[in-house]
């Protein structure tokens, strides 16, 4: 058993490179997710064109999405690529690949969201002579997301832990340094909890966050009895 | 919220521009509400006219050729048991529901194709500007819950018609006070009652300053002690001389507020006439057994 000295000698040591890796982070969870959140929206409403084809090819996306192991699509694209003459960095590539296949996730959490509204607002929207895109945009869409967020948020909490994908291309980011220094320390076990203890407090603060905006925001809209 | 900003973005992009935005439809021909009372193009032609109108949903045909000539100012009241096209009939007039035959007039104007167009193709810019004059009132209010009374009333003129904030929201406060709701312009659906929800849905409608008013069962949702001040606006709004189709199975209010009462049965017009006749002489066996029904109950 070691002192609560040599363990806090061990925290001193690791903390401060965990943090710079928890940084990193949270930057490959904050630029995929605001890709995921833009480019969802765009893939749900287009999955539910009335033009076929176009929901034929977002469908097969989506479902080519949902059996493609992440880790797969993101060596495909950080060791596959260049051999096309395509370079990016590992930070680029791991960004690319969680927004690719997030994008397709987040996109069925959404088309959910936007099925759950009443048919009546749509029709409602369009007998005031709204387009069908004016009344997706201004009646459904500003619905739906209220509906959607909690699973958005667990979406993006989801998105913050998957982010470790990224260490095994090589992005510093919290996961890597927290087994680089398991392995130079050999004490791999307690650098670990460390890691998840930093998931942790980045998790709970989203989550509440969640709570307190689902609460604020689902005050008028009630999703649809069916 | 970023999310809301950023969902509008991505919208905003698809749309590709073809969505009024505001200046641009004002200016647009054809948007332009005009009342029944000024200049009248077309005088002679009925304001709506339905020829041959057949509705299929799959095998079953919910409306059997239907032909009606409504005139500027005219009430019109439609009764006849569930299931007889009644309220089908009503969102074909403003082409919710497509017609599977058959074609609708109004103004003169051939719904949903363009001017001058041989083919008769539904064209949705057109189809748009016909609706954006037809009121219609649902049974069940469908008012937008996300929004407030005002806001309710005033997404109309604001995005469809093209009208700046300020001058939507003075248009929609008009038409609140004129449903006796203008304390509620804060207030959200949900925290309204059934009668005072349908009167803001009646207000969202007239905001559009709409030529004709469709109302599909409007009282039909309603406690029984609500249904007073409903029909309340509708009598009023029919005095002010609003050309009116109503589904209803308020008969008091129907032979008091209407000229026309047509009553129909399997998708068919059977029975049409003044009140007086339909409701209280009326000569098909299939009206007799269904008033009989009505008044039983």
């Amino acid at each position: 058993m070691e002192s609560l000295d040599q363990y806090m000698q061990l925290v001193s040591e690791v903390l401060p490179s965990l943090l710079r890796g928890a940084g990193i982070t949270v930057l490959v969870t904050a630029a995929s997710l605001a890709i995921c959140v833009v480019a969802g929206v765009l893939v749900a409403v287009l999955r539910l064109s009335a033009w076929r084809p176009l929901r034929l090819l977002t469908a097969g996306y989506v479902e080519l999405m949902r059996i493609f192991p992440v880790l797969t699509l993101l060596f495909l694209l950080y060791f596959g690529l260049p051999e096309f003459g395509v370079r990016m960095s590992a930070l680029q590539a791991s960004i690319m690949g969680l927004s690719i296949w997030g994008v397709a996730y987040l996109s069925e959490i959404y088309r959910g969201g936007i099925e759950s509204i009443d048919h009546g607002q749509m029709e409602a929207a369009m007998a005031l002579g709204m387009q069908r895109s004016g009344a997706m945009r201004h009646v459904v869409l500003p619905q739906s997301i209220r509906v959607v967020l909690p699973a958005l948020v667990n979406f993006a909490i989801g998105l913050l832990k998957y982010s470790s994908v990224a260490s095994t291309i090589g992005v510093l980011e919290l996961m890597y340094n927290g087994r680089a220094f398991g392995q130079a320390t050999y004490r791999g076990m307690e650098v670990m909890l460390m890691v998840a203890a930093i998931y942790l407090a980045m998790s709970l603060p989203l989550a509440m966050l969640a709570g307190r905006l689902q609460r604020h925001l689902g005050r008028h809209v009630h999703v649809a009895a069916r | 919220m970023a999310v809301d900003l950023a969902m509008g973005l991505t919208l905003a992009m698809m749309e590709g521009g073809m969505d009024p935005t505001p200046g641009q439809s004002a200016s647009r021909p054809g948007l332009d509400v005009a009342h029944p009372s000024t200049a009248d193009p077309d005088a002679e032609t009925a304001l709506l006219e339905l020829r041959a109108i057949h509705k299929r949903f799959g095998a079953l045909e919910v409306l059997r050729g239907i032909d009606l000539k409504v005139q500027r100012q005219e009430h019109l009241t439609i009764i006849g048991p569930s299931g007889s096209g009644k309220s089908t009939l009503l969102r074909v007039i403003n082409f919710l529901e497509p017609p599977t035959s058959g074609r609708v007039f109004f103004r003169g104007q051939q719904v949903g194709v363009r001017r001058g167009d041989q083919r008769g193709r539904i064209d949705e810019r057109t189809l748009t500007q016909t609706r954006a004059r037809i009121g219609l009132v649902f049974q069940r209010f469908n008012l937008f819950p996300h929004l407030t009374a005002m806001g309710n009333v005033a997404i109309g003129p604001r995005r469809v018609l093209g009208l700046p904030r300020a001058e939507a929201e003075d248009r929609a406060l008009r038409v609140l006070r004129r449903v006796g709701l203008e304390a509620k312009r804060d207030v959200h659906p949900d925290r309204l009652s059934g009668g005072q929800q349908q009167r803001v849905a009646i207000a969202r409608a007239l905001a559009m300053e709409p030529e004709l008013m469709l109302f599909d069962e409007p009282t039909s949702a309603l406690d029984p002690e609500l249904v007073g001040e409903v029909t309340h606006v509708m009598r009023e709004l029919a005095a002010e001389g609003m050309t009116m189709i109503m589904v209803t199975h308020e008969m008091a209010f129907a032979r008091e507020v209407t000229d026309r009462v047509l009553f129909m049965d399997e998708g068919r017009i059977v029975e049409e006439g003044p009140p007086a006749q339909v409701l209280d002489n009326p000569t098909h066996p299939r009206t007799r057994a269904f008033l009989r029904a009505v008044t039983e109950r």
